[in-house]
């Protein structure tokens, strides 16, 4: 030792330099611990990453999401997983040295390489909104089957190099049940489709049926009603008492007929949207008073009062005067059919900007579950077949065509065996 | 024109393709004191118009081969008919029909079914105006 060296000093220095050689010690023994801390903190440190590390490679591997990473400017495959190898039926081993437009079929190859390489999409991004219709996007497995994937990606950095990470789910079945159902829909609309041009078909038949049908009924009547009226005119020969009384009843039954023809051509028209009016300044009372005065010998037959019960003023409206005649000699020809004993009231008022007529009649009456039916063509009420009462059905049907026509309303209120009301509402005319 | 004819009276034409509404022309007018010549058909019709002048025509709407419209349109294009006082017989009281009617140049119209007696009166009226 070097102390031992110099004896002439020995005492003094050589306690202060042992003493400055502990210190020195202590120190460095001071930090070893701490070093060691801090290596066993490193140590741990590495261990969590290490875990961590292990941790997200499994996320990876073990996704039942099939996923793969590629590397931006090349394309080569870097990372698969488990279930993608899996599905695709190639080893992780093969797939790592394949890029990824070998997992498309040949004849898209050219199409995404140059998509991949220059126009592929930064950052997230879901298959479809990057120019590539689902459709067009497709894989195809080692076997050659083909199947249509839905791929959504990312970029990352994979040690430095540029990598995009793909999750892919295979749509193939999700495309075959759209196109089915599409596939459906489509054969259902051409159904529909089709269904509704015989409705249509039907529908003309019926029209061009009821229209001949009124037409061709006219001309015989025309010859019927015209030999009738020179018949009874006496031109051709004096008429007795009896065959004038027969011949009437014969026109009578023309008249009935020829009505019938007229509503029928009537409901023709109107379903087919073509009621024309010929709309004019209308005054109701002088209206109601004429169809009255007209009914009056039928209900006087079965000796019902039929009377114009209560009128208030009301202003004119804008109408037919020939089509509303029409529709109030139904409902009241209706009244009087249904009605036995009694009397059947006609009123007029005025409620706000309407003109109201109602004609109550204390007949038969209708059950209640047929009123919907009521207002429908060729309906016959339970009542007016049970009492046989004599008609086609079309009365009702007619008068609503006609209001309607008018932007009037028609309701009805009855109770079996107590009566039946109607009311109409029309509105009154508005200046201008 | 051979219209005026002293006791004759005048001569009108009527046609119709169904035999028994012309029939019931034909025996309202004779028994109202025209004489009436009887078409089957428009052409007919048309031709006889021209070969007989008569007073007046009476003609049907629905008529096959040319039809009431038409012959109407065609007597308005010669001179000699060009006045011809005409009645058209629509099957239909519908205003489109009275509007064809009046739009092809007939002086009136009358919707089937119609009455002789009106039929009359409206033929005296026709020939009360153009005389």
């Amino acid at each position: 030792m070097s102390a031992e060296e110099k004896p002439h000093a020995w005492a003094a220095p050589a306690t202060s330099d042992r003493d400055r050689l502990q210190v020195v010690n202590n120190r460095l023994t001071a930090k070893i611990a701490k070093l060691e801390k801090l290596n066993a903190r490193l140590e741990r440190m590495h261990h969590a990453l290490r875990a961590s590390e292990r941790q997200f490679r499994l996320l990876f591997e073990q996704n039942p999401q099939p996923m793969l990473v590629y590397e931006q400017a090349t394309l080569q495959i870097v990372a698969a997983n488990y279930v993608l190898a899996e599905s695709y039926g190639y080893t992780k081993q093969e797939l790592l040295s394949m890029r990824i437009v070998d997992l498309v079929p040949a004849e898209d190859v050219e199409l995404l390489t140059a998509f991949f390489l220059t126009a592929a999409p930064t950052g997230p991004w879901i298959g479809g909104s990057d120019g590539f219709a689902d459709r067009t996007r497709r894989h195809q497995h080692k076997d050659g089957t083909v199947i249509d994937v839905e791929v959504a990606g990312d970029s990352l950095t994979v040690a430095g190099v540029s990598c995009r990470v793909w999750a892919v789910t295979d749509i193939t079945e999700r495309n075959r049940a759209e196109a089915e159902r599409m596939a459906l829909a489509e054969q259902l609309a051409v159904e529909l489709m089709g269904q509704n041009e015989r409705l249509r078909a039907i529908d003309e038949l019926k029209d061009q049926f009821v229209s001949v049908v009124s037409h061709e009924l006219r001309t015989p009547l025309t010859a019927i009603r015209g030999y009738l009226e020179i018949v009874l005119g006496g031109e051709p020969g004096p008429v007795t008492a009896e065959q004038q009384r027969c011949l009437e009843i014969v026109d009578a039954s023309c008249k009935q007929l020829l009505r019938v023809v007229s509503d029928l051509l009537l409901i023709g028209k109107s379903e087919a949207g073509q009621l024309a009016l010929e709309i004019a300044e209308v005054d109701l009372s002088a209206l109601l008073a004429e169809c009255i005065a007209a009914a009056k010998p039928s209900a006087d037959a079965k000796l019902i009062d039929l009377r114009l019960a209560g009128e208030r003023a009301v202003g004119p409206i804008a109408g037919d005067y020939g089509r509303l005649s029409q529709a109030v000699a139904n409902i009241i020809s209706n009244a009087i059919k249904f009605t036995e004993v009694g009397h059947v009231d006609v009123r007029l008022h005025a409620e706000l900007e309407w003109a109201v007529v109602e004609i109550a009649d204390t007949g038969v009456g209708v059950p209640a579950g047929e009123v919907d039916h009521l207002f429908m063509p060729f309906f016959r009420a339970s009542t007016a077949t049970r009492e046989a009462i004599p008609g086609v059905g079309l009365g009702l049907s007619i008068a609503k065509e006609i209001i309607d026509a008018h932007g009037g309303r028609i309701s009805l209120k009855t109770e079996e065996g107590s009566g039946t009301s109607i009311r109409v509402a029309l509105p009154v005319a508005v200046a201008g | 024109m051979e219209a005026v004819a002293g006791d004759q009276g005048l001569l009108v034409l009527a046609a119709d393709d169904d035999e028994i509404v012309l029939g019931l022309v034909v025996y309202r007018l004779e028994h109202s004191g025209y004489r009436v010549i009887a078409a089957h058909d428009g052409e007919e019709a048309l031709t006889l118009a021209l070969a007989r002048r008569p007073a007046l025509a009476v003609l049907d709407v629905m008529m096959p081969g040319l039809n009431g419209y038409e012959v109407t349109r065609l007597l308005r294009s010669y001179d000699a008919t060009r006045a011809l006082p005409i009645i058209l017989l629509t099957a239909r009281a519908e205003d489109a029909d009275s509007e064809r009617a009046l739009d092809a140049g007939a002086d009136e119209y009358l919707a089937k079914p119609f009455s002789p007696e009106q039929l009359r009166s409206r033929v005296e009226a026709l020939l009360a105006r153009a005389a």
